[in-house]
């Protein structure tokens, strides 16, 4: 698996970082168990500070998506959550995140739909690790 | 001294076509150790800037042929030897330099970057780095141990003093004690092999820069280049080794020096270890830049970040914030050290006096 940090993104590289390992994690890509690269082995892939990085497996280990551990590193360890409230302000960024699209006069099916497609990705994505 | 006329220019005429070949080793998107984005390896002041190189490359020869002859003339033979290939190798960097500002000048006046999206990749799975080669790291270890199972035997039957060095008619003109004269080849060739395959181990560690447009296709060029470098420095190594053991059977003679052919046999391995790299830097290029497997994975829509500002004149990277202490280089084939990391520096000033110590105290006496 491929992780990419594009330098005109809004988003700083820490949040990149984080966000395509959870869409990993969640597509089936990174296996519960796996290792992620050292903090440092990747800032030196990447060219990039450690801290960064760091800041990225801390909010992942916080997010509860990865566990820290002193001589393996960073791995891939869920904690499982039980309902969408347990995940942090999930529930107020999708307002924002829907009240962006409504605002702008997208249709509630319209939306519904197209978050369909998007579960849909991921579980077809789970199916394809599975082979 | 015809022979030495002949091997200065030799050497000399390797070096130069060494610096000829460099710019088709880089990727297409380095130019003189600027980078520039794929679609511009094609523009006309990249032709440009190859002509100047190789003009001043031309004329770096020559200067460096009528230096040799000057430093001949004046006497200065055994100063020539080392100044020339050195004169050669500043000014084709001079040449490289110009060429680099010249790239750096188009694309900063073409603003060749603008709409471009830059970024940087990396790997996750672990798994796949390229492991260091143990099998093939006997190569060098057979030659100490059967250097250091020589030296055992012929110990007893040395004398007091050794003749260590020699001319280039077989001449003996420079003596040393048995301890620690007899030990030098074998001491030499463990210091070599530390060194060398210190380096090698590391190698997978080094960044390898993915290229954001093909990633799948540059991790496993990557690999390859790394592994294929990885045991030719323990061939080199094995090679440098076997001259150590030569110049052991002579110390202890094993066999006796005959003019001419303590010089030729001596440059055997070198010359090998000259085409082993050479060969090599053609096969796979800087990085797997010339090599053609590896398939096309998914492109990013990203280009290989603009990092220009942390190459300091296209040849030495300078770059606080990157952890890494080799990184691949810009111009040439291997790693080259990021100057901000102080290790860094430690790094050159050990060598470097790893290098003055062995000669200064190089237990050599004229009689």
């Amino acid at each position: 698996m491929f992780l990419t940090i594009e330098l005109d993104d809004e988003r700083p590289i820490y949040q990149q970082i984080r966000d395509q390992i959870v869409v990993g994690i969640a597509s089936g890509e990174l296996e519960e168990g796996s290792a992620l690269p050292s903090i440092r082995q990747l800032a030196v892939d990447f060219g990039i500070n450690m801290h960064t990085v760091n800041r990225a497996y801390e909010m992942l280990q916080r997010d509860g998506f990865v566990r820290m551990r002193r001589k393996t590193g960073a791995v891939v360890h869920v904690t499982r959550a039980a309902a969408l409230a347990d995940l942090p302000s999930w529930e107020t960024r999708q307002r924002i995140l829907l009240a962006e699209a409504l605002g702008r006069g997208i249709s509630a099916s319209s939306i519904l739909q197209h978050v369909q497609k998007l579960l849909g990705d991921f579980e077809t994505s789970h199916y394809e690790q599975m082979k | 001294m015809q022979l030495f006329y002949v091997i200065e220019a030799v050497v000399c005429l390797t070096v130069a076509f060494i610096y000829w070949l460099l710019p088709s080793l880089s990727d297409k998107t380095l130019a003189f150790g600027a980078r520039i984005p794929v679609e511009r390896a094609s523009d006309p002041s990249i032709a440009h800037a190859t002509r100047i190189y190789r003009l001043l490359l031309l004329i770096s020869v020559f200067v460096a042929a009528a230096a040799t002859w000057a430093f001949v003339m004046a006497g200065a033979s055994t100063i020539a030897i080392a100044i020339s290939p050195l004169i050669l190798v500043a000014l084709a960097t001079f040449g490289y330099y110009v060429a680099h500002r010249l790239v750096r000048r188009a694309k900063e006046q073409g603003n060749w970057y603008s709409g471009l999206r830059e970024g940087m990749v990396a790997e996750v799975a672990e798994a796949q780095r390229a492991t260091f080669p143990y099998a093939w790291a006997a190569l060098p270890l057979l030659v100490i141990v059967a250097t250091a199972v020589i030296l055992v035997r012929v110990f007893p039957t040395l004398p007091a003093t050794l003749a260590t060095h020699f001319d280039f008619s077989g001449q003996a003109n420079g003596f040393s004690p048995r301890v620690p004269g007899a030990f030098l080849p074998v001491i030499s060739e463990l210091f070599v092999t530390l060194l060398i395959g210190g380096v090698a181990f590391f190698i997978p560690k080094y960044r390898h820069t993915l290229d954001p447009s093909d990633p799948q296709g540059s991790a496993e060029r990557g690999r390859i280049f790394q592994r294929r470098w990885m045991r030719a420095l323990m061939v080199i190594a094995a090679l440098t080794n076997l001259t150590q053991l030569y110049s052991g059977l002579i110390i202890w003679q094993v066999i006796r020096p005959v003019s001419i052919m303590i010089s030729i046999t001596s440059l055997v391995p070198a010359f090998a270890i000259i085409v082993l790299v050479v060969a090599l830097a053609l096969n796979t290029g800087q990085a797997g830049a010339r090599l053609r497997t590896g398939q096309q994975g998914k492109a990013t829509g990203l280009v290989y970040r603009d990092d220009d500002t942390y190459w300091k004149a296209g040849l030495f990277y300078f770059n606080r914030d990157d952890p890494s202490l080799f990184v691949e280089r810009r111009f040439g084939v291997g790693w080259t050290l990021n100057m901000a990391r102080p290790v860094a520096w430690i790094l050159l000033v050990a060598v470097a006096a790893l290098i003055i110590v062995s000669i200064v105290l190089l237990p050599h006496h004229p009689r």
